[in-house]
């Protein structure tokens, strides 16, 4: 049993892909308490699948792990700004993100698609690559994780303020669309440290699912932060265990793991599905 | 009484005897389209105004206006005798309790403590002094939830959400309390606990604007009503303006400009016959004093 415990460990792809994992799980539940608290969820989703454009051009181009997370970035920043563009001119939140979602997702499969070895890169695009992590992936990583945490420690309580009561911020003279534009950037930040791991379909599973247990057992946002840090992490090593003994890949182990973890939580918890369903029994 | 009636040699000049508020010629609204057309009036610091009437009739537009939130497209607006911007943290503002995400996972504590919230730098950032949470307390027992500090905010009942958003503007010990319908939603007692405080506070010398629909309430504790319908139909003491001719012009106007819907067309009938009977003995012998608010600095 240690030994089945102990194994994993000794491999160096293994402690990369832990330690990658652990930057992941913190930059993404920091963002995921805010995202999920404030439903945007979808928003982010898109964010995670346009990055997939910017990373396809830097790849392309010939760039390497750097490149193609700046180029991750940068798309996400598009799709972030394209949503706060096409929301001021009135069009429905949800629309925009649609559209911008599917154009830039498919513009990014179109430029892979012109790739020697296609399918391949495809797919390390689209499920991560957590096993084979080069060292500069977890030098970016580590480097947009700390960006986030600090941003957020610094601005707490700005992002606070304006995600309660945006019209109280604003009649306190803070810029309520600078520092919405900011969590989205954060969220973007973190969806680019995701997306190198998991891979852009699963991105939103790291930022939504970990918070979203964490609001099932806590109820302030330092908590959820924290303690959505736990779950992530949790997800990860139980998701690499799978993937090391069972022999399946990492990334998606790691996100069923993690939405595995929620439903758990959701039926035992206070406010979960064995109370609510005792409740709509009795009434 | 006013001070600033009369020519001055500078439009708004600052002094501790300028008016808390001074809105002249005020037009402003919401992508284009205007919400208020030139209002103008003027109030001393000390007084506890009252805003009425119906709904969309432009109350929570003018408190946006003089917190600064929406710019005046013609015209000025000075609290305090400066531009709401340079004031704000003298200014306790208290949106509609519908504006908030209750939603949200925030203890009663945390949401006071967003009164509190000024701009910091370095290090001062993550300073957590035991004076703030002193003054939180402070505020919440005036309002007798103390005992909710670490309650979830989203959890309480619609009254105590309202004194927690009262908390949190009385917690900066503000100079002009803006109120946006504190007391909707209040049972009789609350609604009373809370009209007696800010009548307290305005003795002590800060001054108070109230959005209400509540023309009995009015008439009984403000110092001052402003009548508006997108426009200022009458301004001045309640005694004065408080009259059928004033509920008809700014109840009636309200169905006129919407033009339609049975239902605001029962509603004005209603509130007008209502309050006409309650307040029928001074009605017709004081038309002829009920201010218009046109003239700025008209009432005594």
């Amino acid at each position: 049993m240690i030994d089945w415990l102990s194994d994993p460990w000794q491999f160096e792809f293994m402690q990369r892909a832990l330690l990658a994992g652990a930057l992941v799980a913190l930059a993404s539940s920091i963002v995921g308490a805010f995202v999920v608290i404030k439903g945007l969820a979808f928003l982010t989703d898109a964010v995670a699948h346009t990055s997939l454009a910017g990373a396809a051009i830097a790849f392309l181009a010939g760039g390497g792990s750097v490149a193609i997370s700046l180029g991750a970035a940068g798309a996400a920043g598009v799709t972030a700004v394209g949503v706060s563009i096409l929301t001021r001119a009135r069009m429905r939140e949800d629309t925009a993100i649609g559209l911008l979602f599917a154009a830039l997702f498919a513009f990014g499969i179109l430029l892979i698609s012109r790739a020697r070895n296609y399918t391949l890169e495809l797919s390390s695009f689209l499920v991560g690559n957590i096993l084979t992590v080069p060292t500069e992936d977890i030098i970016v990583m580590a480097a947009l994780a700390s960006v986030v945490i600090f941003v957020m420690l610094v601005f707490y309580r700005e992002m606070l303020f304006v995600a309660y009561d945006p019209t109280m911020a604003a009649a306190t003279g803070i810029r309520v669309g600078l520092v919405q534009t900011g969590l989205m950037v954060l969220v973007a930040l973190a969806a680019v440290a995701a997306f190198r791991l998991v891979g852009v379909v699963l991105v939103m599973a790291m930022l939504v699912a970990p918070a979203a247990t964490a609001t099932l057992v806590v109820r302030r946002v330092p908590l959820i932060m924290i303690t959505g840090a736990f779950f992530g992490l949790l997800a990860v090593c139980i998701g690499l265990y799978a993937s090391f003994h069972g022999d399946v890949a990492a990334g998606p182990s790691i996100v069923v793991t993690s939405v595995s973890l929620f439903l758990l939580v959701f039926t035992i918890s206070r406010r979960g599905l064995i109370r609510t369903a005792r409740r709509l029994w009795s009434s | 009484m006013s001070t600033s009636s009369g020519p001055s040699p500078t439009l708004f000049p600052s002094s501790d005897n300028d008016p808390a508020i001074e809105v002249k010629n005020l037009t402003t609204g919401y992508r284009g389209k205007s919400a208020l057309q030139d209002i103008s009036f003027s109030a001393p610091a000390g007084k506890f105004l009252g805003l009425l009437g119906p709904n969309g009739s432009g109350k929570s537009t003018l408190i946006k206006a003089m917190i600064g939130l929406l710019q005046p497209w013609e015209g000025t607006v000075r609290v305090l005798g400066r531009r709401p911007q340079e004031v704000r943290r003298r200014i306790g503002y208290m949106p509609q309790a519908e504006d908030i995400d209750w939603s949200f996972p925030a203890t009663v504590r945390d949401v006071v403590a967003m009164g509190l919230y000024r701009r910091a730098f370095g290090m001062d950032r993550f300073r957590k002094g035991q004076e703030e949470q002193d003054r939180i307390m402070a505020a919440l027992e005036r309002l007798s939830v103390d005992h909710l500090a670490e309650s979830q905010a989203g959890e309480l009942s619609g009254g105590q959400q309202r004194r927690v958003l009262f908390a949190r503007a009385l917690v900066k010990e503000p100079d002009l309390f803006l109120l946006d319908e504190p007391t909707a939603g209040l049972d009789a007692r609350s609604e009373q606990e809370m009209l007696d405080l800010l009548s307290e506070l305005a003795t002590n010398g800060a001054s108070i604007v109230v959005s209400t629909h509540d023309i009995g309430c009015a008439n009984e504790r403000c110092d001052l009503t402003l009548f508006l319908n997108r426009r200022v139909t009458g301004y001045g003491p309640p005694e004065l303006t408080i009259t059928e001719k004033m509920l008809n012009r700014t109840f009636e106007g309200h169905v006129l400009v919407m033009g339609s819907g049975g239902s605001s067309l029962a509603l004005a009938p209603h509130n007008h016959h209502e309050h006409s009977d309650a307040h029928g003995d001074h009605e017709h012998a004081q038309h002829s004093h009920a201010l218009h608010g046109h003239d700025e600095h008209g009432f005594v």
